[in-house]
């Protein structure tokens, strides 16, 4: 236990350690991609917690997504709130949400979970288009040029650097996959996959199962709205497409491909998502179609994800 | 009797449950004593798993009252009644069966761990949980096993994980629902060994359909008819109780 213990710590520093490190060799244009990717990947992270640990399969995490990137760009756009505080703020909202939102969507289950969270996404998406004066809606808002700089520790943050961006999006990353990381392996991580596993039993044992799976989705919803909140700010925009069901569908799509109940698997299924996009749209104007094919014979191959697959047949260690 | 008055762990009044016409469980008047191995037995369809149920919390009864300790659980829902020390083993073996035994058994070990000394713990519990899950698995033999996933554990075993399981949580109270069905003539032996080896402290329900068996184990046993309780007495007097003859050992 120990053992693999200290083996899944050194894979997991090795990753962030990697990540740290690509910047020096890579070319800007990845630069500005990976920063992407990993806030991406932070979404994904907290897709995971609720659907591949608690085994809750929500069709409407753009709205928590979106919840973080509006509760961090409106008060920076509308009322000249430094970056640091929006963002903080947006912490605070998105986990409020996810809390509302669960403590009435978690009376349902299976197939009626996935509609209801389809639907309040679909209402939120639909409620940023609709209040276009304050959100833009599809045009979206560029953030103001205050809102590109923050001070922090006595020094100048410069937001326009490719570099500081990169760096922030990859201390974000090493903090949510600590923290992930922590929890799966802890008393939590457990009570998720029992729920899972077989609620009505976990139920019998003596756990407030309803409990359980509202953490998962304070947690879940806390860190999509996290990831809104990080991708406004960077990247100085906020807008409609983000709430809408691609992002839901997306952050499903990274966990499963990468591996679902595994911890590093939607950040590797947020890598492998993205550049296969990236590689096939240079060549094709088909490039959804490539990539569809590409997915097939992934699933086909690795039907519990990358790193679930790799993890049942050859190493067990992997949290 | 005066000095010693018996401590009554549980006990249920006047219990009701109805599925569409059929009374399930009728005016159904029982008491349980602090340590006891109670059998429960009678016909299919007697209503003993819908009695039990309703103790649980897995039923809700139409009306009636269960105490449990001193206090009325009626309307408690399921897993705050296991809380308070009521575990229940179900007839359908439940297992996290995609889990490893040790992970199974953890989940149980985790939720005991929690509840007694909730001060002075430390917060380390990793090294204490196995320990914990250690010796669970020792007492039902299972400690073989550990590492194996637990769907691919053979029935017998399977019992006795879904007991194990039961016990890690530490409970005050364990029901079980059939616990012997499906298992060899061996395996019911060393079932009634192992039921021997928790029974310490502990007191435990046996709903049953193999006679031996729970005459063997039981202190006291309650007949079950017809929703209703026709006959409560110690395993010798059920065996002469002409009504039970007739209603169930007769046919």
């Amino acid at each position: 236990m120990t053992g693999s213990g200290k083996r899944s710590l050194t894979l997991h520093i090795g990753v962030l350690v990697l990540l740290f490190l690509l910047p020096f060799i890579l070319p800007d244009y990845h630069q500005l991609v990976i920063t992407r990717i990993m806030i991406l990947a932070i979404f994904a992270l907290g897709y995971n917690i609720l659907f591949g640990y608690a085994g809750l399969l929500s069709l409407g995490h753009a709205m928590f997504f979106a919840c973080g990137l509006y509760a961090a760009g409106l008060p920076v756009y509308h009322l000249g709130w430094e970056v640091p505080l929006a963002f903080l703020f947006a912490i605070v909202i998105s986990a409020l949400a996810a809390a509302l939102i669960g403590a009435i969507a978690l009376r349902t289950q299976g197939v009626a979970f996935m509609i209801v969270t389809l639907m309040f996404a679909q209402a939120v998406y639909l409620g940023t288009l609709y209040f276009s004066d304050v959100t833009g809606a599809d045009e979206g808002l560029v953030l103001p040029e205050h809102a590109r700089s923050f001070d922090a520790l006595g020094m100048r943050v410069d937001l326009t650097s490719p570099e500081v961006r990169y760096y922030i999006a990859l201390a974000l990353l090493s903090a949510a996959v600590l923290m992930v990381c922590r929890w799966v392996n802890g008393g939590l991580g457990r009570e998720w996959v029992a729920v899972r596993e077989n609620e009505s039993r976990t139920r019998m044992l003596g756990y407030n199962t309803f409990l359980i799976k509202l953490k998962a989705m304070v947690i879940s919803g806390t860190f999509s709205g996290g990831a809104g909140a990080a991708y406004g700010l960077l990247f100085a925009y906020v807008g409609s497409t983000f709430a809408s069901i691609q992002y839901s569908i997306d952050a499903l799509l990274f966990t499963l491909l990468g591996g679902a109940g595994t911890v590093l698997g939607p950040i590797l299924g947020s890598f492998i998502m993205f550049y296969l996009v990236d590689f096939f749209s240079g060549h094709t104007t088909a490039y959804l179609l490539a990539t569809g094919v590409v997915l097939i014979l992934l699933i086909m191959y690795f039907p519990l994800g990358v790193l679930g697959t790799l993890r049942k047949k050859w190493l067990p260690w992997l949290p | 009797m005066a000095a010693l008055v018996a401590v009554s762990l549980l006990s249920a009044k006047k219990l009701n449950r109805r599925f569409g016409g059929i009374a399930a469980v009728k005016d159904v008047d029982f008491s349980l004593e602090q340590g006891e191995i109670r059998g429960i037995i009678g016909p299919n369809g007697a209503g003993k798993t819908s009695f039990v149920n309703l103790l649980s919390g897995r039923l809700a009864p139409d009306s009636g009252q269960v105490v449990f300790q001193g206090v009325d659980i009626t309307r408690q829902s399921v897993w705050k009644r296991a809380r308070l020390g009521i575990a229940y083993s179900f007839q359908i073996i439940s297992i996290y069966p995609g889990l490893t035994v040790f992970d199974n058994v953890a989940i149980g070990a985790q939720l005991g761990m929690q509840q007694p000394s909730k001060s002075g713990q430390s917060r380390d519990q990793e090294p204490d949980l196995e320990e914990v899950v250690g010796s669970c698995l020792k007492l039902t033999g299972l400690d073989w096993g550990r590492t194996q996933l637990a769907s691919e554990l053979a029935y017998g075993h399977q019992r006795l994980l879904e007991i194990t399981i039961n016990l890690a949580v530490d409970p005050t109270l364990l029901i079980l629902d059939e616990p012997t069905q499906g298992l060899s003539v061996d395996e019911i032996d060393e079932f009634a060994g192992l039921l021997k080896r928790i029974r310490s402290g502990r007191t435990i329900i046996l709903i049953e359909h193999n006679l031996p068996f729970v005459m063997n184990l039981a202190d006291r046993v309650t007949v079950m008819d017809q929703g209703g309780i026709l006959a409560e007495n110690d395993p010798k007097g059920i065996q002469m109780d002409a009504r039970v003859k007739a209603a169930y050992l007769g046919k």
